[in-house]
């Protein structure tokens, strides 16, 4: 029985089920490369076929984000809205949207599905903290009634999602430093070029977080009556925003090692997460006192 | 000025006063406005010096970038924020109005030649207390009525009235002390159901006696099932206490005494209204999306081009960026 919940809701066993398989994708792609880094099987010639252990953590991944889907369908047709409320929905939301944001960036660009082996835990992390959250039903404010909320909300999922794709490629550019992770990723292109293209998702990262700002300053203006009232959530979003555009600028200037670029999109993403998952950890509400 | 060595460092700048004001709400508006007011600054120079920034996507983006600082500060001069409540059948009284904000160059006078009548208004509730969707009656100087509450503000001359969790019992009162003529007002209450367990307020009546009023509902705050709140359809027990005794009055019902002669002529109920004025706001969000797009538009080809199926070939350089 939930600790939290003595009727456990009917949505838990799908969203358990969901995080179980999530941390079984994690372990093979985090086992098969260390395998294959073992083996020296990555050191061979940099085909552009995705090693089997990321293959595999991915078909786990797409597994796991099944249930998770029929889990918040159950939970948003028994409360009758969607997953915007609590910590508990804005994980359980969270881990679809990224688990679908690296799956479409993987079709997209083939060497994002390299990283699975660091991307795959970082989810799988988000999935055991979702079984510590507390399930209860929550209530669906009035202010919270409007589609602007949608746009906010996907834009912010998006941001996020893209900056996920990034912190992945940073994270290899990063571990490359020891020859251990040089053995284990040596099938993805050289360093420069992964540093290019974790700045594009930065870019694009730059764009969703922007609009997804200005969607939440229309949705405050409605709900509240101020556009922006420098609540905690508001203050480290623009926060979150200040340092990405700083790191883009830094990184404009050319003068910006790949190391030291990855560090950068590794700090982004930190502070972007804390602004997702640590200030409603302080706030109880996302927007702290404005429902 | 211009130099892309103090772009990061002006971030940074802006950043710390947002942290510091973020942490110490006593500090001014100009922690944050000083180092805004830099970077429009900044940004400014570097499009004089730099061609490639005022050309294309990047030129639009900067350039509402710009523009969107202008209107900021223009906002920040004119707008208005406070607010109101509103007794069931009163008209809007700009006295009455309590700012929490504004800036210099706000016309108080604009405020004051506003116009509209607050009716009656609902407020649905879950089981639990937990508050559902607001319905606010309000009649405007030519006779039309607006229903608005949660994302639907009264929107007149440039300023929104947003109703509030603030609301509560607005007891209409007729009171006529010795040898005075008749007066009629409302008393608001405390709000409801926020301190549903101390519905009391001292009030002393020009030229009579302090005393003290407590308002009864008949039907007792339903905690365990949904209910709708309307003050004005419900029944309640008005208790005075004047002169060291008390008193149960229900609608309609008087008292007199030698302090002076008070009705309870029926329940109302008052609505609690946030006010904002920013003649600035909506070309801001305006200039935002397209600023937003200009930045799109810039990184768009380079972006389709990377994401475009590709044999064996190495990504190409990324948008705006060195490689």
């Amino acid at each position: 029985m939930n600790p939290w919940h003595p009727q456990a809701p009917q949505e838990l066993p799908w969203l358990w089920l969901g995080v179980a398989l999530l941390m079984m994708g994690a372990g093979q792609a985090v086992l098969g490369l260390w395998g294959s880094a073992r083996a020296g099987l990555a050191s061979r010639a940099q085909s552009t076929a995705v090693d089997p252990a990321a293959r595999s953590g991915l078909r786990w991944l797409g597994a796991a984000l099944l249930p998770v889907a029929v889990g918040l369908a159950l939970r948003w047709a028994r409360l009758g809205h969607g997953p915007f409320i609590d910590m508990f929905e804005i994980l359980a939301s969270s881990l679809l949207s990224l688990g679908l944001v690296f799956i479409i960036g993987g079709a997209l660009r083939p060497e994002l599905r390299r990283t699975a082996p660091l991307v795959l835990p970082l989810l799988a992390m988000m999935g055991a903290w979702l079984l510590t959250t507390n399930p209860a039903d929550t209530h669906f404010p009035a202010t919270y009634d409007t589609p602007v909320l949608w746009l906010h909300v996907l834009l912010g999922k998006v941001f996020l999602g893209c900056a996920l794709l990034a912190t992945g490629l940073a994270g290899v550019l990063l571990l490359r430093r020891w020859s251990l992770g040089r053995r284990a990723f040596a099938r993805l292109p050289a360093d420069a070029q992964l540093d290019r293209l974790a700045w594009q998702w930065m870019l694009v990262a730059l764009l969703f977080e922007s609009l997804m700002l200005i969607a939440g300053a229309v949705w405050a203006q409605d709900a509240w009556g101020r556009w922006w009232a420098w609540d905690p959530l508001e203050t480290w979003a623009f926060l979150t925003w200040l340092l990405l555009v700083g790191a883009v600028h830094l990184r404009l200037r050319g003068t910006l090692g790949p190391r030291a670029g990855a560090v950068l999109i590794l700090a982004v993403f930190v502070l972007a997460f804390l602004t997702f998952f640590g200030v409603p950890f302080v706030s109880v509400a996302p927007h702290k006192g404005a429902v | 000025m211009g130099s892309t060595r103090l772009t990061p460092w002006l971030f940074a700048l802006l950043a710390l006063a947002v942290l510091f004001s973020h942490v110490d709400v006593r500090l001014p508006d100009t922690a944050v406005a000083a180092p805004l007011g830099l970077l429009a600054l900044h940004l400014a120079s570097a499009m004089a010096l730099r061609p490639r920034l005022r050309r294309g996507g990047l030129g639009l983006f900067h350039v509402c970038l710009l523009g969107c600082l202008g209107l900021l500060a223009w906002g920040r001069l004119t707008h208005f924020d406070g607010r109101v409540e509103l007794a069931e059948g009163m008209g809007f009284d700009a006295g009455a109005v309590v700012p929490t904000e504004q800036g210099p160059w706000h016309r108080q006078e604009a405020l004051a030649a506003l116009q509209f009548t607050q009716g009656r208004f609902q407020v649905d509730y879950a089981a639990g207390v937990k508050r559902g969707h607001t319905r606010s009656e309000l009649r405007q100087a030519d006779g039309s009525t607006q229903v608005v509450g949660d994302a639907q503000a009264l929107k007149l001359a440039g300023y929104r009235f947003y109703t509030t969790h603030n609301k509560g019992f607005a007891p209409l009162l007729s009171w006529q002390a010795p040898g005075q003529s008749p007066q009629q007002g409302h008393l608001h209450m405390p709000s409801y159901p926020l301190f549903d367990w101390q519905q009391l307020q001292h009030w002393t009546p020009p030229g009579g006696p302090a005393m003290k009023l407590w308002v009864h509902p008949d039907t007792p705050l339903p905690s365990d099932r949904a209910f709708t709140l309307a003050p004005g359809s419900m029944a309640a027990t008005l208790v005075l206490e004047v002169a060291g005794q008390r008193h149960r009055l229900r609608a309609g019902e008087a008292l007199n005494g030698a302090w002076g002669h008070l009705r309870f002529e029926r329940l109302d109920g008052w609505m609690g209204y946030r006010i904002h004025h920013d003649p600035a706001m909506l070309p801001l969000l305006g200039l935002a999306l397209v600023g937003v797009l200009g930045l799109a538009w810039h990184l768009w080809p380079r972006l389709a081009r990377s994401l475009a199926p590709r044999h064996g070939a190495s990504a190409p350089g990324t948008p705006g960026l060195p490689a």
